[in-house]
Parts: C-alpha cells; sequence; structure tokens
C-alpha cells in the first residue's frame, strides 16, 4: 500500500493529468455499457434496461441457428478478408509510388485528387457503377468491341460479380485518403539513414525495401493489427445499395442482416446480441494477432 | 434601453404591416400573402365563417410527425397555411418533422421522456408500445363531447378503431380512400395508336402489342435498345399476381381461405409469363437491379415500351419529363392506363384499398388542453375543414380554390386550367400548405358532394381526359382490401416467418424470371416453393387466413 | 560509369511507368467530381433523362441559384468550420496528451490506461443509453455536443502512440532531467517532433468532424446549430423516406417533391469543395517532415 502512495505521489504530475482521462472514459464509454445487457433480455424501448424478461443467450442461439447463417458468415468472411488482402496493401503501395514521385507540385495535385473518391456518397458510387457496368454500360460496349464477349454480362444482375466489384469499390474509394497515414509515416524517416542508404549503393527498391518499410513498420503492423480486428465489419451501405434480388445470396452480410431483422423489425436484443458477439470476436483477434506481432516483429499495440 | 427601443419600433412596424394588410382587404385577394380574410376580423365568441368559434387564448398544437421528412421543405410550405390558422382560427400549428427514421426517433422519444404533446403518424405496433406505457391518453371521453365530425366522418367504422375496453387511442390519418386505380398495364399511347389500337384482353395479347412495338422501334433515338418490359424497387410481384385473379398475392376461395401464389397455378402461370419475356431477350437484363431513378431514367429515355406498376410511374417518368424535354412534344406521347386479366381469372385485382388508413396522431400525456386539441382535429375532419387543410390557403390570387363562408366554395379557374393543360406548379402550389398538415383528415371522397377529395390534383377526374380513361379504364380492378391487414409486431411469431419468406420469394421469383430455358424456370420455381414451404409458408396461409376471418367479422358487425 | 548509368535506366523508365499511372489513377479519382460538376450545371428536367458524363448537355446554373438562395446555408458553413476546428484541435491535443502519457516509461498507470481506453474501441451500450447520457448531461441543443463526447479516440491514440515509440527515448529523459513537468515536454518536445502524425491525424478528425451529420440530426433537433453536411444528407436522404410508404397518391406527391439530381449534385460540390482544400495545406507538413531531416543531414 505504501509502496502504492509512494509511486503515485512520485508521479502525480502524470496522474493530474491522467484522472480527467480516466473520468472521462468512465462517463462517456463505462457508464453506457449497461446497454449490453439487453442482449440477454427481451428489451421494450421505453422500458427500464434492468426490468426487462430475461432470456439468456436465446438471441445468440437464434443468429446461429438462423437459415441463412451460413451465407452471411461466408459472405462477411469472403468481402472483410477481399477488403483486407487489397485494402490493406493499396494505400501502402500508393504512398510509397507517391514518394517516388520527383514533381513535387505533381505529387501534391496527384494526392489531392486521390482522396477525393472517399468524399462521394456511396449513393452516387452506386449510380456511376451502375451506368459503367450496366448491361448497355461503357464496360460492356468496350468488351464487346474488342470482341472478348458476344452478349452482354450483366455485372451487377451476377451473383459471382458481386465480391468483386465490391472489393474494387471500397479500394476506389478509401485508398487515396488511407494512404495519409502512411505518407505521414514516410515523412518522419530520418533522412540521414536514407542518404546513407545510397552512399552504399542499395538502389531505390532497396531503399524501400531496406530503408522506408521498417521505417513505417510500426505503422503498417498496427494498422493490419487493426484491420484483422474488423473483420467482421463487412460494411453496410454499400451492400444495400448495389445489392439486388439476384445477388442478395452474395451480398447479405452481418451488419445489413441485423439492421434488417434488429432495427427495421425492432428486434433491439436481438441486434445487440449480434453486435456484442461481434465484439467479442473482434477483441480475441486484435488480442491473438498482438501476440504475433509482439513474437515475430518485437510491436505490440497494447 | 437600446433593447426596448428596438422592441417598440418593431412592434410599430408589425402594426403598421398589419394594418397595411387589412386596409388592403378591399383591394382583391392578391394584395398580400398574409392577409387575414374577412372571417379575420369576427370577434372571439362568434363563428368565423368556417363555423370556427375562435378561442380566447392561441390553442397551440405542437406535434411531431413520424414520417421521415425533409425539415426544410416542411417549414416552406407550412409557413402560409400556418399564418392562415392563427389569424383565422386563433390555432397555432407547430410541426416538426427529422430526416432520421422515426421509428428510432420514437424509441428514443419514449426512452427519454423528451416526446411533444401530438404526435401524428405512429404506426400501430408503436401505438400498443406507448400504450402499454401509459404515455397516451384515451380520446373517447372528448370525442364523446367534442368529435361530432369525427364520429359522422368515420361513422360505422369508427368503432373498429376502438380497443376491447372500447377506448380509443389514435385517430387515423388518410382513411378511406379514393376509387382510382394503383397499379396496372401501361400502354404508350402515340405509338399504340400508330398500331391501329389493337384489342387487349389478356396478358398475351399485350405482350403481343409490346413486341410488335418493339419490332417498330427497336432503338431510341441515342441508338440504345429497346425492351417491352422492366422492374424497379416499387413494382411489387402482388400487384401483378392480381392480373391472374389474385387478391394480394394470395388466392382465396369462396369461404375466405387464402394460398399464397407460389402454392398456385397461377403464381407459376405469372412467373411463366416474365420469364417468357425474358427468355425472348425481350425484358430488360437489368430488370431486377433498377432502382426507381435507373429505371426513370430508362423509361424517361423511351426504352421502355411497357409497364405494370403504379399508375404515376409512368407520369413522373414519362410524360412529365417529355412534356419539357422533348422539343415537339405531342400530348399523347404518354402512357395510359389499361386493365388486363388472365383468361382463366374470374376478375382482376390489381388494386387493392385499405381503408384505414396510413396510421394514427395520438395525444400523449404531455398534453395540457386535450379539449382544445380534439376540437381542432374535429373541424379538419369536416368536409371544409378537410377542403382547408387539404388545398391550403383559400382566397389569394395564386390559392386553388376559393371560400364565401357559408359551406359555399369554388376552386380557383386559373389553377385548375393550369392544371388540366399540364403548366401547373407544384412547387409553388406545396407552398400554399395543402396536406402539409395531414393530421387526422380522410384521402375518399367527402361526404357533402360525394366528389371532391383532399388530394387537390384528383378533383377533376371527369374533366381530366387522362385522368378519366385511367378511371375508366380501371375502375373494376380496384377492391376493397382493409380485412387483410395483419399487424407484423415484435411479439408476434410470425413476423420473422413473414420477413424470411418475402426475401426468400423476392430473391426466388427474380432468379426464376431470369432462367434461360422454361425447364429451368421450372425447376427454380419448385425448389422456391419448397424452400417457402418448408419455411413456414403454409403456417403462414394459416395465420392470414384466420386473422382475415376474425377482420371481416369485425368490418361486417 | 557503366555502373551509374544502369540504374538511372532503369529508374528512369520506373519514374515514367509511374507517372503514366498516376495520371490514369488521378482520372480515375476525379471522375465522379467531374461527373457530378457535369450533372450541377445541367438542367434539371434534362439531367433526369441520363447520359450526362463529362460535359453538361444543356447548361444552367439553376440548381447554384436555388443554393445560394438558402440563406441557412451560411450560418450551417460556419457552423461547420466551428465544429471542424473546434473539435480537431481538442481531440488532437487532448489524444495526443493521452498518447504521449501511456509511453511514458516509469509510468506505473500505463498498460492500465491503455487497456481501459483500448476496450471501449470494440464494447459499447448501444444507441439508447448513450442517447440518454447525452440528454441528461444537458448535451442536447448546444455546441458541446461536437466536441466532447469525442474528445479522445482510441484509434488515433494508438496511431500516435506508435510514432512516438519510434523516437529515442533519450529526448524526453534529457528534458526530465533538465528539471521539465510533463506537461512541458509534451508541449515542447513531443507536439513538434509529432508535427507529421498530428498533421495526418488532423485531416482525419476535419473529415469526419465535417462530414457527420447523424449527432446533429439526433442531439441538436432545434436546428440552430446545423451544419452544412445536414443540408446535403436531407437532400441525399428524401429518397430513403419514401420506403415505408404504401399508399401511391402520397407516394405520387413524394416523387414529384424530390428536389432533382442537379440539386443534389449542385450540394454534393458545394459541401465537398471546402473541405478538400484542408489536405493541399496539411500536406506540406509531410514534406517538410523529410525536409527537416535533410537540413540537420
Amino acid at each position: 500500500m505504501n509502496t502504492w502512495r509512494r509511486r503515485i505521489v512520485k508521479e502525480r504530475q502524470i496522474w493530474i493529468m491522467a484522472v480527467p482521462m480516466i473520468v472521462w472514459v468512465l462517463v462517456f464509454s463505462y457508464y453506457p455499457m449497461y446497454g449490453m445487457i439487453i442482449a440477454f433480455q427481451n428489451y421494450v424501448p421505453g422500458n427500464s434496461f434492468f426490468s426487462g424478461d430475461w432470456v439468456g443467450f436465446a438471441h445468440f442461439e437464434r443468429f446461429f441457428n438462423s437459415p441463412d447463417f451460413g451465407t452471411i458468415m461466408r459472405n462477411t468472411f469472403a468481402i472483410s478478408g477481399l477488403n483486407i488482402l487489397f485494402g490493406l496493401p493499396a494505400p501502402l503501395i500508393l504512398a510509397l509510388l507517391l514518394n517516388e514521385l520527383k514533381n513535387k507540385s505533381f505529387k501534391r495535385f496527384t494526392q489531392t485528387l486521390s482522396y477525393i473518391p472517399y468524399f462521394i456518397s456511396w449513393v452516387v458510387v452506386a449510380s456511376i457503377l451502375f451506368t459503367l457496368l450496366g448491361s448497355d454500360g461503357l464496360l460492356n460496349k468496350l468488351l464487346i468491341d474488342f470482341g472478348f464477349i458476344r452478349e452482354p454480362i450483366s455485372f451487377l444482375g451476377e451473383g459471382k460479380y458481386f465480391w468483386g466489384i465490391l472489393t474494387t469499390s471500397n479500394v476506389w474509394k478509401d485508398v487515396g485518403f488511407n494512404s495519409i497515414i502512411y505518407l505521414s509515416a514516410l515523412a518522419s524517416i530520418d533522412r540521414e539513414q536514407i542518404e546513407a542508404g545510397k552512399a552504399d549503393g542499395i538502389g531505390r527498391f532497396g531503399t524501400v525495401w531496406h530503408i522506408y518499410l521498417p521505417g513505417i513498420r510500426t505503422t503498417i503492423i498496427l494498422l493490419w493489427i487493426l484491420g484483422l480486428g474488423g473483420i467482421l465489419n463487412a460494411g453496410f451501405e454499400q451492400q444495400l445499395l448495389l445489392g439486388s434480388p439476384t445477388t442478395a445470396e452474395y451480398s447479405e452480410v452481418i451488419d445489413t442482416y441485423v439492421y434488417k431483422y434488429g432495427v427495421q423489425l425492432g428486434y433491439y436484443s436481438f441486434a445487440a446480441a449480434v453486435n456484442l458477439m461481434k465484439a467479442v470476436v473482434s477483441v480475441l483477434l486484435v488480442i491473438g494477432m498482438n501476440r504475433i506481432a509482439k513474437k515475430f516483429f518485437d510491436t505490440s499495440i497494447l | 434601453m437600446k433593447k426596448t427601443s428596438s422592441t417598440i419600433i418593431a412592434t410599430a412596424l408589425a402594426v403598421g404591416l398589419l394594418a397595411g394588410c387589412s386596409s388592403g382587404q378591399e383591394e382583391g385577394p392578391a394584395a398580400s400573402p398574409k392577409q387575414p380574410s374577412s372571417s379575420g376580423a369576427v370577434t372571439p365568441g362568434q363563428p368565423n365563417a368556417y363555423g370556427w368559434v375562435k378561442p380566447a387564448q392561441p390553442t397551440v398544437i405542437n406535434f411531431y410527425q413520424a414520417d421521415r421528412d425533409n425539415p426544410d421543405k416542411v417549414a416552406r410550405d407550412t409557413v402560409r397555411l400556418h399564418d392562415y390558422l392563427l389569424d383565422n382560427f386563433n390555432v397555432d400549428l407547430k410541426k416538426t418533422v427529422y430526416d432520421v427514421d422515426p421509428k428510432e426517433r420514437l424509441n428514443l422519444m419514449l426512452a427519454s421522456g423528451e416526446y411533444p404533446e401530438v404526435i401524428a403518424a405512429m404506426d400501430d405496433d408503436t401505438v400498443d408500445k406507448w400504450k402499454a406505457q401509459r404515455k397516451l391518453i384515451d380520446l373517447t371521453p372528448y370525442v364523446d363531447q367534442y368529435g361530432q365530425n369525427i364520429k359522422k366522418a368515420l361513422g360505422d367504422k369508427y368503432k373498429t378503431y376502438l380497443d376491447e375496453d372500447g377506448k380509443l387511442w389514435g385517430l387515423p390519418r388518410g382513411w378511406g380512400y379514393l376509387p382510382g386505380s394503383d397499379f396496372t398495364a401501361h400502354i404508350r399511347m402515340d405509338w399504340y395508336e400508330e398500331m391501329g389500337s389493337p384489342k387487349i384482353e389478356t396478358p398475351e395479347d399485350y405482350y403481343e402489342v409490346l413486341k410488335q412495338m418493339v419490332a417498330a422501334h427497336p432503338t431510341n433515338t441515342q441508338g440504345e435498345k429497346v425492351y417491352a418490359l422492366s422492374w424497379n424497387d416499387q413494382v411489387n410481384i402482388n400487384n401483378v399476381m392480381g392480373i391472374w385473379g389474385l387478391k394480394d398475392g394470395y388466392k382465396e376461395d369462396a369461404d375466405h381461405n387464402l394460398v399464397h401464389w407460389l402454392n398456385t397455378s397461377e403464381g407459376l402461370e405469372a412467373a411463366r409469363y416474365y420469364n417468357k419475356i425474358y427468355r425472348d431477350g425481350l425484358l430488360d437484363p437489368d430488370l431486377f437491379i433498377n432502382k426507381f431513378d435507373d429505371w426513370k431514367t430508362k423509361f424517361a429515355n423511351e426504352r421502355i415500351v411497357g409497364h405494370i406498376g403504379s399508375w404515376w410511374h409512368s407520369w413522373n417518368a414519362g410524360h412529365e419529363i417529355w412534356r419539357n424535354s422533348v422539343p415537339d412534344y405531342q400530348e399523347d406521347m404518354r402512357y395510359v392506363q389499361i386493365s388486363i386479366k388472365a383468361a382463366d381469372a374470374e376478375k382482376a385485382y390489381l388494386s387493392p384499398k385499405d381503408a384505414r388508413g396510413w396510421n394514427y396522431t395520438v395525444l400523449t400525456d404531455k398534453a395540457k388542453d386535450p379539449e382544445a386539441i380534439i376540437k381542432f382535429l374535429d373541424f379538419t375532419m369536416s368536409p371544409i375543414g378537410t377542403r382547408l387543410l387539404g388545398w391550403g390557403v383559400p382566397n389569394e390570387g395564386d390559392s386553388l380554390w376559393n371560400y364565401e363562408g357559408d359551406g359555399k366554395w369554388s376552386f380557383n379557374d386559373a389553377q385548375k386550367t393550369a392544371l388540366l393543360d399540364g403548366t401547373f406548379d407544384y412547387e409553388k402550389a406545396d407552398q400554399l400548405g395543402g396536406n402539409r398538415y395531414w393530421l387526422v383528415h380522410g384521402q375518399g371522397l367527402l361526404e357533402d358532394d360525394n366528389k371532391s377529395t383532399a388530394w387537390y390534383d384528383q378533383n377533376f377526374i371527369d374533366e381530366d381526359k387522362w385522368k378519366k380513361l385511367m378511371y375508366d379504364n380501371t375502375k373494376d380492378t380496384v377492391y376493397d382490401n382493409t380485412a387483410r391487414r395483419v399487424v407484423f409486431s415484435v411479439d408476434n411469431p410470425y413476423t420473422l416467418v413473414n420477413q424470411q419468406i418475402e426475401d426468400l420469394v423476392k430473391n426466388g421469383f427474380a432468379q426464376a424470371v431470369t432462367r434461360k430455358t422454361e425447364d429451368e424456370f421450372v425447376r427454380t420455381f419448385n425448389e422456391l416453393k419448397d424452400k417457402a414451404n418448408k419455411l413456414g409458408l403454409q403456417d403462414l396461409e394459416k395465420y392470414r387466413t384466420e386473422e382475415y376471418k376474425k377482420q371481416l367479422a369485425i368490418l361486417n358487425q | 560509369m557503366r555502373d551509374y548509368l544502369k540504374p538511372t535506366l532503369g529508374s528512369r523508365v520506373f519514374d515514367t511507368a509511374n507517372v503514366v499511372f498516376m495520371l490514369v489513377f488521378c482520372a480515375l479519382m476525379i471522375y465522379p467530381f467531374l461527373n457530378l460538376l457535369a450533372i450541377s450545371l445541367n438542367d434539371g428536367v434534362d439531367a433526369a433523362r441520363g447520359g450526362i458524363y463529362l460535359f453538361p448537355r444543356k447548361l444552367s446554373f439553376s440548381a447554384y441559384e436555388l443554393l445560394f438562395q438558402n440563406k441557412k446555408m451560411l450560418n450551417g458553413f460556419i457552423w461547420s468550420i466551428l465544429r471542424v476546428v473546434v473539435g480537431t484541435v481538442a481531440c488532437l491535443l487532448a489524444t495526443g496528451l493521452l498518447a504521449y502519457l501511456v509511453n511514458i516509461r516509469h509510468f506505473s498507470g500505463r498498460k492500465f490506461m491503455r487497456i481501459l481506453f483500448f476496450i471501449t474501441m470494440y464494447f459499447n451500450g448501444g444507441f439508447f443509453p448513450v442517447y440518454l447520457l447525452v440528454v441528461n448531461l444537458g448535451l442536447t441543443n448546444s455546441f458541446h455536443v461536437y466536441w466532447l463526447p469525442a474528445l479522445f479516440n482510441v484509434y488515433f491514440m494508438l496511431l500516435i502512440s506508435s510514432y512516438i515509440q519510434n523516437q529515442p527515448d533519450a529526448l524526453f529523459e534529457s528534458a526530465r532531467i533538465d528539471g521539465a513537468g510533463e506537461f512541458r515536454i509534451y508541449w515542447k518536445i513531443v507536439i513538434p517532433i509529432c508535427v507529421p502524425v498530428f498533421a495526418a491525424v488532423s485531416v482525419y478528425l476535419a473529415v469526419s468532424h465535417w462530414n457527420s451529420w447523424f449527432d446533429v440530426v439526433l442531439y441538436n433537433p432545434s436546428g440552430k446549430f446545423d451544419t452544412l453536411q445536414v443540408y446535403l444528407r436531407r437532400l441525399l436522404l428524401e429518397m430513403e423516406g419514401l420506403q415505408q410508404i404504401r399508399d401511391q397518391q402520397v407516394l405520387y406527391n413524394r416523387y414529384r417533391d424530390l428536389s432533382p439530381l442537379t440539386l443534389r449534385a449542385a450540394t454534393t460540390i458545394v459541401v465537398t469543395v471546402p473541405i478538400l482544400l484542408v489536405y493541399p495545406f496539411v500536406q506540406k507538413y509531410f514534406i517538410g517532415g523529410i525536409m527537416l531531416g535533410s537540413i540537420k543531414g
């Protein structure tokens, strides 16, 4: 006890700053967590959170036993997996390529344009995709003109293309914006190291491989761990806008399913149960990934 | 000091303005937008031209309308009617809308206890929830005392709104129905006449005509391919099934037993019809991807010659655009509504009508003066009250109607002509406030003349040749479907089944229609049927039948 | 000589390919914006027929005229700017301080604080409790709701923290030996060396504050603090409000009322351009970081 007190007295400067932060997080983040208990009730909005009838794990069971559970999980993992596979490295590659541009104003121009799509709402993106990929859209016209196909392909109407289209549009939309953090990390690399590398004659590729990538390793690992933790977040709005009855088998993911049954039909407890499950899985994944990162890369986010 | 003097100046200005307005009264209705009409001068205690006695204190009705709407537009469109009602009725309507999901908003209001005195547009399910938590007040004592018009307007139906204890928790909005059709088949008039207007009675005739039409116009002016039919997210399979004699997607026998279309031969035929058009390459291949906007673009570009769906689709996407964008626009370049019926069907049931209204207006426990509120709601249910709230501010230059008092009223000829000529400015007219305060009035024909309705543009059926044509062509296809209403609430065990089957059927129908051969189509259809029955479609049929019979019994009491 | 030429040739090929790639990339990135611009400059009725790609078919400025007649837009613009400035600066300084604290090696609460905040990244009580909290704290219909509930951001804490980790610890230790307080170290040493990451995080924060609209409609229903984004959302969401409607006459009226495509496009342009201007301004700190290093070298 005494050692504790002594430590705190010694660290009082830090604690004075830390206590308001702790108060903030307790009030704004921990206090509302009582809401999670509705996952184990049949909650009716307006009722007290503690007076509902308790149903145990019934909502979790209902989710696992629902007839579409298999399809939903497959789609969620497939879409998320593709997003991680392409969406995580793409901004890094873009940042590295931008970094190699010699002309400063061209670099600035490209960077600024690169994050425009991030601001365009999915509604607009969907309508552009529709005109581009429709049966008489530009893509089909080109494919027919160059003799690759005879009949137009209904890209948005056939399930097998759905994941690809979704991944491409996700990457397109976010690549520029997500490259910002890598660019800022690249800026922190010591110029001396780069000059030293050049003097050693390791070449441009070598500079990237031996100096740039290790220099921003912590950032890369951090972002990828957090990205994997979000594997159950496969998107929502884009599925609703790009999906159709003919592709539903490939577009339904956890979030759209929860929205339909949990929010639209008013099963709040059910939605809460699925969200709780998602949170637990995400945290386990992040902790697992963190372990691996610690072991192999000597980097930890916690 | 500064503040006081500015207040005095402002007050003086306001008084001056008002005085200016009332002195300009004789000069004619167009003098000022905020001009109190002759009834405005009535002293408290005496009825005004509408028979309304102004309360000494303004009746403030602060209400949230649970529709997702654009608050800026609502504010813009209600200003004039608000001021008119305040001047002439001493009623201060304050309407709030949000552009977020209303169900969520209502739940937050319920949870936080921050809600207004009156809530409009609450659905059955939510009314039950609020009632259970004792947040609503029973309206029967007030209606019994002040609700002569309410009782008269609802007539025998009034008792169907009471709960098992004889209490009334909400007044219906938009009850009753217009006798016109909602859904039907459409044909492009100028091209149809070009073909010599061949007879169309069955879906096969209709397809034959569309086929020839596409043959005559294989591409539009930009060289894009033309299709016979398409689909959008608003087209409902159930309404299409009406052509084959099914009622809102279900086949009904003489004893009122219901069978879902998947389990009928008619359903198979209807799906086969679309599949055949698809296999002939005359169905827009993107039909199940089209959102309404995409469909509208194609339709407006003259790429879809036929349509089975809502009547206004062809207006909104067709001539209402062409009129302003096609250089040599001719009046008959438009779609007309026709009714088709499968040869074996006894009758085409195209437009199901629910007379109960869309939802309810309720008074919460925060209502300080329920009497005063009910008095005004009662007025809006009277024929003249419905006209005022339905058509907006009268007696001004741009008004849709004029009111002389004593129940004597007339339409404004200039606006009426504009409507019939297609030069009517909807956006301007909206700012008169018509139907912008929809609290409790109905949408059917008004009881005093059995002719006019709160929807201004639906008042001139006999004079508007296109509307008349539509009504004449489709009058036999409209039917009362009120008894079929089922409330799928959270605690109803069929809610999930219903939702799952709806999703399955929507996706399965799309898949069946887009099969490349007839055999494949039949197989897909049967698979869909089996899957749906496994999910509990037959139980759902039974449940719907029971509910239907219950409702029929109540309505026929 | 030969040894020197060879990599240069490869290097030049790469440079050319890189520039070509970037040009194609730029075209892909800017297309939707140009498309919106073309639509916004087109006549409203004509635009409904579709088929507008890069240039307006029937030039008209009416959408922009209509937009700038809306006096509330200017108010919304001011609130948006205020929100971005206050929200970004507050969150950046607070989160930065937190990131520094959890990086002080001799701080006993270091791990505890990290985990305390980390958990909140995944677990939350959902919609209702948070709403009730904000209501009970009296934050509704006030400007504070824009910055206070978002004061600390765990994701950015981790980012800044990973950046600080890469810096030599000696930097802070020597300051401590000189007797500097922790807050002073944060202010005088941590912030200056973290300029690139602060710049990047500020872009993310500014953009998310600029784009927020849901908390505005949820917590400030009075409309007094409506931001610019709210007007855009209103137009874009008009269509969504129609999904629950079944009555065809109601639908007809509502569809007739929909803001034209051109107005939606014009609003998107007007709402997007100001925030696009933030990036080039911040970007010089990324390049500046490298320059700083090179001077040192």
